[in-house]
This record gives structure tokens, sequence and C-alpha cells, in this order.
């Protein structure tokens, strides 16, 4: 019953805004790494999902890969948020999902982190992350390269905000790397005072916010009477109910999103 | 017999009728305790979206000195902008109303553009890694501003919908609540600002 009225209240959350048309035409993913723009060479596709996969089963953490051509016009942080509430990925009540999103021929990529994971993977870690890899490789058309050594530094840190190791993955190490073309923007963000208190601050206000949706649980109980009662229009639009897909699922498969909820954390930009 | 018969005829009278009366109360009861559960809920979704925003907008304004310091070290002849930021701070402390509070923060998010579009006249300010770590940090906000504020925007329209409907309106008047203003972005704030550097400003 609690988990239901969860639910119910994620339902609302996310059945709240006008059906979004554009999301609707990307099919959702079979595996982590989607590459619908056909930019990703099979083998590093294969490797990337088996990392991701071994990520999910160890942290329950997901991150997905997504590449498309185009975005239709729309920017594509809207486009990624209208995805990450469709895909729910990550674990419900965690929300430790992870969508990179690259639009090829627009130029553009974004990455959005879910509340649970704001705290290890700040913004300015992922805007840094995307100027060491995503901007010199894109540039030059290696969307694989560039993708790979994104993922690899960015589930080496998951990883091991978990505790967990991931076989056979080495970190390219983004702190040493001082390419001439990105030179500037790489040295590790800002040690000293900034990258203390900020990720801090982020943990605060996660967890001031989390508390705050959980709060609210009281009244989804009487909602779901109003539902049940008032003539209502909410129906769970997306086939085979919301939430919890995810859950039992990470004996070895890939069982979509779990019910993680993103709140717009991440970074994005062009190359 | 003949009384006894009445008498339950009579019974059965009474309670049809007491059943035509009540089993309509009942029904009609029930959904106007569902309707008002969810004009309830409707309500308390709008504050809850409300509560994300301020969140949002306090981490904007927090990040705010932090920027401002840095980039003043590099252009702190650029006083036009830091003093309407600084205004701009001052009116979101001062703001009491959502609306209010609104109209605040969409001109502190025009100030704050401007701050970010100086940052072109000055390379050594883009050189600069924790310039760039704030640059992110904000932008970041934002966009979890902007996250916040469209949730907050459907939950609102989702309400007033529902309280203009014939019944939705009569429900809502009996619980008590009422309309919620959107969020409205300020119309400058879509459009990039322009900064006059002048002659004298490099």
């Amino acid at each position: 019953m609690i988990y239901l009225s969860r639910n119910m209240l994620v339902a609302l959350l996310i059945l709240s805004g006008p059906a979004c048309v554009w999301a609707g035409a990307v099919p959702a993913p079979q595996a982590p790494v989607a590459d619908y723009a056909g930019v990703i060479p099979s083998s590093a596709e294969q490797q990337l999902n088996r990392y991701l996969l071994e990520l999910q089963q160890k942290t329950g953490a997901q991150l997905w890969v997504l590449t498309i051509d185009t975005t239709g016009g729309v920017p594509i942080r809207d486009f990624a948020t209208d995805l990450v509430e469709k895909w729910k990925i990550g674990q419900e009540g965690k929300d430790n999902g992870v969508l990179m999103l690259v639009a090829v021929k627009d130029r553009k990529y974004t990455i959005e982190v879910g509340y649970g994971l704001e705290g290890a993977l700040p913004d300015a870690y992922c805007a840094n992350m995307a100027r060491a890899y995503f901007v010199p490789y894109f540039k030059r058309g290696q969307f694989g390269q560039g993708l790979s050594l994104a993922v690899l530094e960015m589930t080496d840190t998951i990883a091991k905000e978990y505790g967990v190791e991931i076989t056979g993955l080495t970190a390219p190490r983004l702190a040493r790397r001082t390419r001439a073309d990105s030179g500037r923007h790489m040295r590790r963000a800002t040690g000293g005072l900034c990258s203390m208190v900020f990720p801090m601050l982020v943990m605060v206000l996660v967890f001031s916010s989390i508390r705050r949706r959980r709060g609210l649980s009281g009244w989804a109980l009487p909602m779901l009477f109003g539902m049940a009662m008032g003539s209502s229009h909410r129906r769970s639009s997306w086939g085979g109910g919301f939430g919890g897909s995810g859950f039992g699922s990470f004996g070895g498969g890939f069982g979509g999103g779990g019910g993680g909820s993103f709140g717009g954390g991440g970074a994005s930009g062009g190359w | 017999m003949m009384s006894g018969r009445k008498g339950g005829s009579f019974a059965v009278k009474v309670l049809l009728v007491l059943g035509v009366l009540l089993v309509p109360l009942v029904i009609v009861g029930g959904c106007m305790v569902g309707k008002y559960n969810h004009v309830i809920a409707l309500s308390e979704n709008v504050d809850a979206g409300w509560a994300q925003v301020e969140n949002q907008l306090q981490r904007r304004f927090d990040l705010i000195p932090n920027l401002v310091e840095t980039v003043k070290g590099y252009a702190a002849h650029e006083k036009d902008v830091f003093s309407n930021i600084a205004q701009a701070r001052a009116a979101y402390t001062g703001a009491g109303t959502r609306g209010q509070k609104v109209q605040a923060a969409n001109a502190l998010e025009s100030a704050l553009s401007r701050l970010l579009v100086i940052r072109e006249a000055y390379p050594q300010l883009q050189a600069n890694q924790n310039f760039m770590s704030l640059q992110a940090q904000l932008e970041g906000t934002e966009n979890r501003v902007a996250v916040e504020r469209k949730r907050y925007n459907d939950a609102v329209k989702k309400l007033n919908t529902y309280c203009r409907k014939f019944f939705g309106r009569m429900v809502a008047n009996w619980a008590g609540v009422e309309k919620a203003e959107y969020f409205e972005v300020a119309e400058e704030a879509k459009t990039v600002p322009k900064v006059d550097f002048g002659s004298d400003a490099r």
C-alpha cells in the first residue's frame, strides 16, 4: 500500500505535464548503450554494455548512453528531461540514474544526473568531463572514442562512490590528462574550497528535497481515494505499470529503468 | 393477518422511501468526499512543486557571491552588471509572496545572464578553473530551476483547470482551495541579453 501510494505520487508528478510528443518518438533502449545514430563501433558498444550492466548489478546505479541524430529543434536538456521522466533510469527511491545523450547532427550533448548521484557527479565534474572527452573527440567525429572515455571515467567514479570494483575497467583518469586542445579546461575541478563545499551543498539540497518529497506520501492516500471516486482522467499511460520494473532484474539482464527521478542535475553543451 | 400484512407493507414502504432518499445521498456524499480529496491533493501538489522551485532558487542565490567575486577579479569595472545583480539579489531576499519571488527571480536571472555574457570579453576569465566550475554550477542550477518550474507550472495547470470546471469550482470553494499563479518566465529571459561594453570597457 505504501509502495502503491508512492507510485501514485510519482505518477502524479510525472503525468502532470501535457503529453510530450517528441520524446515519444525515441524507442526505449534494449541495453544501456542505445546507439540510434549509429556512431559507436559495435565492439566498443559491447564492451561498454558489459561494464554498465556490471555497474548496474553491483550498485543498482544505471548509466545509459543514447545517441540520436537530432532532437528536432527541441533544446537538448528539455528533450533529455522528457526521456528520463519517461524511462525512469535508476532505482526508485535511490534515484541513481544517469543519461548521456548525444544529438549527432545537432552537435549537442547533455549529461543528466539523477537526484541520488548529484553528490557523486556534481555539475562541474560533468561539465569538465564533457569538455575533456566529448568535445575534442566529437570534433573529429570519433564518437565511440569520446563516449567510451566518458563512460569509463563516470563508471569508475560511480563504482568508487559505492565502493565496488568493475572487472577490467581502468579509468582514463581525468586529472592527469593534458591534451593541448582542451588543456585549459582539463585540470580537475578546482581543488580547494569550491570542490569541498559544493558537493556538500548539493548533498544537503538533495536530501532536503528528497525529504520534502517523501513527506508528501501522507496525502497520496486521500489522493487514491479521490482517484477512485472522482471522475479522474489520470491513467498510467505507459504500459506495464510504473516503478519497480528494474527490481529483481539485475541478475545479468537489462531490465529497463527502475523508477529513478531527475531534477535537472548534470551539464550540457555543444562541439 | 390483515393488519400484520399492512404493517409489513408499511415497513417496506418506509424502508423504500428511506432507501430512495439515502442511497443517492450516500453516493453523492461519497463523490463529494472523493472530489474534495482530489482538489486538496491538487493544491498540495502545487505547494510541493513550489517548495522545489524555491529550493533551486535558493541554491542559485547562494552561488552568486562566489561567482561575482571571481568575475570581479577580472572585470572589476563592469560596475553596472554587479550592481544589477546585487539589487536583484536584495529584491529576492525581500520578496514575500510567490508573485514577488517570481518577479525577483526573473530579474536575478536576467542580471546573471548579463554576467555570463561579459565573460566573452575576458579570455583570462575563461581560463580560470574556479570560474569554469562556478559557471557549470550556475548552468546546472538554471536547468534545475527550469525543471522544477515546469513541474510546478504543470501542477498549477492541473489545479486551475480543475477549478474552472463546474463542479470543480464548487468543490474548490468548499475546500477553501484557490487557483494558483503560474511561474511565468520573463520575456527578457527568453532572449539572449546584449551587453554594451562601450569604448572604455576593455
